[in-house]
Parts: C-alpha cells; structure tokens; sequence
C-alpha cells in the first residue's frame, strides 16, 4: 500500500513538473504515467474522469489528480495525488516569484519560457489525438465531435452545457 | 489599518496592499468553487475579484502575476493562488490561497468518486459517456486552436509546433523531452516578436 502511495506521489510529481500550458496539455504526460506505464486506469475510464473534471468546479489537473488517486488508492492516494501535483509549484513558484518581484523581469528567462509556446501547443493536440483514440469509435462519435466544434465556434456555447448535450445525445445514439 | 478603503480609492489603481490570511483564502475558496472548466476559466473571476471588487491590485500587477505563473509549470490556477496570495501578505497567505483555491475541487470529486461513479457501469450512464467522451475532444481541440493563435505569432512557431507534433506522434517522444526542447529553442534564438519596445508585428 506504501509503495502504492509513494508511486502515485511520484507520478503526479511528474506531472505537475513538466506541467507546462495548462490542464489540457498536462494530458498526454498523465495518460502516460496512468494509464500506459502503471495501468492503474482503463482507457475509457481516464477519459470519463477527465470529462468529470472539466464538468466539476477548479483546475482541471488537480480534479483529475484527486479522482486518480482515490480510484486507485482510496482517500490516502487522493490526498496524496494531489498533493504531488502541487509540490512542484510549491518548489518553483514562491522561489521565482521572489526573484523575480525583487530584481524585476528577466528578459532572458521570459523569452525562453515564450519559447515553450509550440511545445505545449503541440501537446494539447496530442491530448486530443490520445483521447480521440477512446472516444472516437464510430460515425456517430464523429458527428457529435463535429457538431460540438461547430457550436463552439458559432455560439461560444459553455463547456457544461456542450457535456449534458453530449450526454443527451449518448443516450439517444447508444442507449436504447 | 486594512479597513480604510476610502483612502485606498485616492491611490488611484494602485494595489491596495495588505488583505488578511482569512480574506485571501476565503477569495480563492469561492473561485475555486465557483468557476468550471478549468484554470482559464477561473481567471475572470480572480480578476473580479481581486482587481475591481477588492482592489487589491491593479490590472497591471495581475497581468504581470499571471505572466508569471503561466510559464512556469503546474495548474496555473493554483500557481496564481500562490503567487498573488504570496505577494499580497507573505507566505503564509500564499500557502493559504493555494489551500482555499483547491479545497472545493478535492471535496467535489471526492463526493462523485465516493457516490456517483459506481453508477457509472448502469447501461445508460455508459450509452452518456459514449456521448460526452467526442465532446471532450471536441473541447481540446477547440482550446487548441484558440490558443493557437496566440501562442504561434510567426512561421518560426508554426514549423517548430509541426516538428514537436510530428516527434511526438511519430517517434512518441516522452512530454517532457518536448517541454525541454521547447525551453532550449527560447534560450538559443530568443523570439524576435517583441524587441526593444517596437511594436507587436503582426
């Protein structure tokens, strides 16, 4: 159980580490250290939780973080989980913060972390071909991805609402 | 001394400076309660809050706290706590805003991991993921494209973005490899987009 713990502290120390850009490009580093290496998560169940922490309120890395960790290791790997997933801010923030409040702005270092600009771009897109792999099965997931984008961009519809729709039309198309 | 707002609205735009420990976290509970889907939704509302409703900072100190916490790594909502708690009164306060900005989320989840999901494997709760599960993706590459725009501003970004994706897809290089290498192309050839004080040449 300890070593269970100690793995997931770890795991999503990682992940916060090189967590760069946000939620979505956090993805494919969690995909991979859950579902790929440790096969603690099925698939199909990873992507559910994720739609679960986009669906619930806060940031959706610690959403995940805290409903992995507690599918696999009950409260403790919750507590645990998350709390990997925000040591490396932790570590980093306060530090850099400092710095950066006491000798103002480092150009330099600015202009490097502007840099990281298309690798994060890149990794949202590899979120979306890794949980494409799950989701999209059939014409009938691909006309809802379809129609999805189209009322995002037409109608800059909210997320939630998107989701129940999505869920709505699930039970349409698969439930009976 | 806190309490003396009148006096604070003279300061012009200036951060008022010193919310207390409680006050701090009690802000960042009700964000992280507050806003669904994801860290770049809860940046309206920590806005709101701590720039028009409170005064706590100016526009100017919010972007520059949020310049920060966006580039290094980690949720950037919970960057944010931390960093603008921190400034705001110490670290104390920032350790406080942290824990108020992810204490909803943790109870949240815990109560749909607990109670809900075991109605996950019923038929039709299964026949409604099938159904949300391209509505995510859909989401993701929507965010991608909108983020795009921004974060691409020239044919440099653009062929480094394709090269990146095409490492990943192709050979599957490890995240953090692209991440690295991402951090590299900024140090080696700094972006040209924003030199000396010209303007943005879009």
């Amino acid at each position: 159980m300890t070593t269970i713990l100690f793995a997931l502290f770890l795991s999503f120390f990682r992940i916060g580490l090189f967590g760069f850009g946000g939620g979505y490009a956090m993805l494919p580093l969690m995909e991979l250290e859950i579902v790929q290496s440790r096969g603690w998560i099925n698939p199909f169940e990873f992507i559910d939780i994720i739609a679960v922490a986009e669906m619930t309120p806060g940031a959706i890395a610690i959403n995940a973080a805290t409903f992995v960790g507690y599918r696999v290791a009950g409260l403790a790997g919750a507590i645990l989980s998350t709390i990997g997933v925000i040591t490396p801010p932790l570590l980093l923030v306060l530090p850099v913060g400092w710095l950066v409040i006491r000798y103002q702005k480092n150009r330099r270092l600015e202009q490097a972390l502007q840099g990281i600009h298309p690798a994060v771009l890149s990794l949202i897109v590899l979120a979306a071909f890794v949980l494409g792999g799950e989701a999209m099965i059939d014409l009938q997931s691909y006309t809802v991805a379809a129609v999805s984008l189209i009322l995002l961009f037409y109608t800059r519809m909210h997320p939630i609402i998107l989701i129940i729709l999505g869920a709505a039309a699930g039970i349409i198309l698969y439930g009976f | 001394m806190k309490t003396d707002k009148d006096k604070n609205e003279d300061k012009k735009g200036k951060g008022n400076a010193h919310p207390t420990v409680l006050e701090l976290f009690l802000v960042f509970l009700k964000v992280g309660a507050f806003t669904i889907g994801g860290g770049y939704a809860m940046l309206p509302l920590i806005q709101e809050e701590i720039v028009h409703k409170r005064r706590w900072m100016n526009t100017e100190e919010f972007l520059e706290t949020l310049g920060i916490t966006q580039s290094l790594p980690g949720p950037m909502a919970i960057n944010f706590a931390l960093l603008a708690g921190y400034k705001l009164g110490g670290i104390r306060a920032g350790l406080f805003s942290l824990f108020g900005a992810i204490l909803p989320s943790f109870l949240i989840i815990m109560i749909t991991a607990i109670y809900l999901w075991q109605y996950r494997d019923n038929a039709i709760t299964q026949a409604a993921f099938k159904g949300i599960r391209p509505v995510v993706v859909a989401l993701i590459i929507f965010a991608a494209i909108r983020l795009g725009k921004e974060m691409i501003g020239n044919r440099r970004g653009l062929i480094l973005f394709l090269f990146f994706l095409g490492v990943l897809l192709i050979l599957r290089a490890h995240p953090a490899v692209i991440i690295a290498a991402g951090a590299l192309t900024g140090f080696l050839k700094p972006s040209l987009g924003k030199k000396a004080g010209g303007g943005p040449h879009k």
